[in-house]
Order: structure tokens, then C-alpha cells, then sequence
């Protein structure tokens, strides 16, 4: 069961409101302070990359195809899973731009620090992947991150 | 340049730029709603400032709490810029505080010290 699902609307308008909610959720959850700091700063990064990166449909708003979610993964640990939409000529690029995540300074030179945050607050247990959407133009972004 | 002093909001940092001082002061959380147009400006006249290689010693004092991508960011733009100051003989302090025992700021202060070459940056646990 889903600790907390959000499907947006994901904009700056919204990232107040969510931040909130979600920040409620964690204190409702049996948390240490350093789980509940960095599952809040990865739903931040994820929350901030889908409203500035994701593909936007036409004609179309972004409620039910981009998504963060929190899961129980087992008795102590979470998983904060984000997807969203990208141009599917843009997948080798990014995936170039996630092997720099090895270095702070590396990760500022690609633009790819909010996902070396990811990285930092999940202890290296940052995943992602591309899949096959429902749109032929685009796939679909996962990332996944274990507090 | 005029001082700026910015109270604490709910999702940013109370700012000082204390530019007659030298004293340059972040405290609290980082995550703006519009990184930035709350961080840029910031910048923008931080960076202006130090680029007339003003005469005082400086003291920068980043006291996070909770931090996002685009405020580290900001930190690391305003250090590489301190950095090339050093060479002007001047007393320049640099100090990350992270609340005591969290580990992910601990580490993010320790990587951001680790690849400056010119200054130091202390890291250190605050209560």
C-alpha cells in the first residue's frame, strides 16, 4: 500500500502545497530524523526535476502520467519512486548525463546535480530506468530511490 | 553595494550580506518554491561584489539545515568565485555547519571542501 501518491499537477504552484503534505506523511511515519531528512529531500529533487524536465503532451495536462510515490519497502525502509515522460530522442543524452553522477563538480558541469542529490540522500541507491509509455514519441523516466 | 538582509521564510534561508562587514551569512532551509528567482539575485550581486576585489577580509557562514539542488549550487558558484580571490593576500573564512548527526549535509560539506584548492572550508557539527 502507498504510503503517499501524488499525479500531479507538478508546477512551482504546486510544490508548496505537496512539500507540506508530504512533509506530514513522514512525521506520521515511524521515521529516524535522518530517514525523514533525506526521503524529504528526495521527494524535493524528484518534485523539482518532473516540473522542470518532464515532457509536456499536447493538449493534455500532466495529471496521471508523471507520479511520485512513497512504498514500504520492508519493516524500516521506503521507496520514493518518480516517473515521468521524456522525448524519446532524448534517452541516449540523458543516459550519458546519469554517468556523470560521480562527482559533486561533475554533476554541476552536466546539470545533473538535483540527481547526485538523489544519490547523496539515498546512500548510492539511486536507480532508473527507461520503459515504453503509452505515446510513441516518448518513454517513460523511473527513478527510484531507497531511504 | 547596499547590505541585504532577508528574514527566514518558510522554504528559504535568513540572508545576510553584510558587504561594509565582510559577513556573509546563509541560515536555515533552502528550498525555494522559484529556486531561481530567490537564489539568483543572491548571486548575481554577491558575485559582483567579490569580482571588484573588494579590500575586507570575509567570512561566509553557511548554516543549513535543509538544502536543494540549486542551493548547493549557489554555494559552489560563490566559493569558486572565493577562490580566485585568495590569491590577494586577504583573511578568508569559509565554514559549512550541518545539524549534528545528519550524515547527508555532513558529506555534502565534506565533498564541497574536498574540491576547493585555494581556501579551506571547516565543516563542522552544530547542536
Amino acid at each position: 500500500m502507498n504510503a503517499y501518491s501524488y499525479e500531479g499537477p507538478f508546477s512551482s504552484a504546486y510544490f508548496t502545497d505537496e512539500s507540506l503534505k508530504f512533509r506530514d506523511i513522514l512525521r506520521s511515519l515511524n521515521c529516524d530524523r535522518q530517514q525523514a531528512y533525506d526521503l524529504f529531500s528526495s521527494f524535493i529533487e524528484l518534485f523539482h526535476n518532473i516540473s522542470q524536465h518532464a515532457a509536456k503532451l499536447p493538449s493534455q495536462n500532466d495529471a496521471f502520467i508523471n507520479s511520485i510515490t512513497l512504498v514500504h519497502s520492508d519493516e524500516k525502509h521506503y521507496s520514493l519512486k518518480a516517473q515521468n515522460l521524456i522525448p524519446r530522442h532524448l534517452e541516449q543524452a540523458l543516459q550519458e548525463r546519469l554517468l556523470s553522477l560521480n562527482s559533486l563538480s561533475n554533476a554541476k558541469q552536466h546539470s545533473v546535480m538535483g540527481l547526485y542529490l538523489l544519490m547523496k540522500s539515498s546512500r548510492q541507491t539511486l536507480t532508473w530506468t527507461f520503459t515504453k509509455s503509452n505515446y510513441s514519441a516518448f518513454k517513460t523516466f523511473n527513478l527510484i530511490v531507497h531511504c | 553595494m547596499t547590505n541585504v538582509y532577508l528574514p527566514a521564510g518558510e522554504r528559504t534561508p535568513e540572508v545576510t550580506l553584510d558587504f561594509d562587514a565582510g559577513r556573509f551569512y546563509f541560515t536555515g532551509e533552502s528550498y525555494p518554491e522559484k529556486p531561481e528567482e530567490f537564489l539568483e539575485p543572491i548571486r548575481a550581486k554577491l558575485v559582483d561584489w567579490l569580482r571588484l576585489l573588494p579590500s575586507h577580509d570575509l567570512d561566509f557562514q553557511f548554516k543549513f539545515t535543509h538544502v536543494d539542488s540549486p542551493s548547493i549550487k549557489l554555494v559552489m558558484e560563490i566559493i569558486e568565485e572565493i577562490e580566485e580571490l585568495n590569491h590577494h593576500n586577504k583573511s578568508i573564512t569559509v565554514a559549512w555547519h550541518y545539524p549534528n548527526g545528519n550524515r547527508t549535509l555532513k558529506e555534502l560539506g565534506e565533498e564541497i571542501a574536498s574540491e576547493l584548492s585555494h581556501i579551506r572550508m571547516a565543516v563542522i557539527p552544530q547542536d
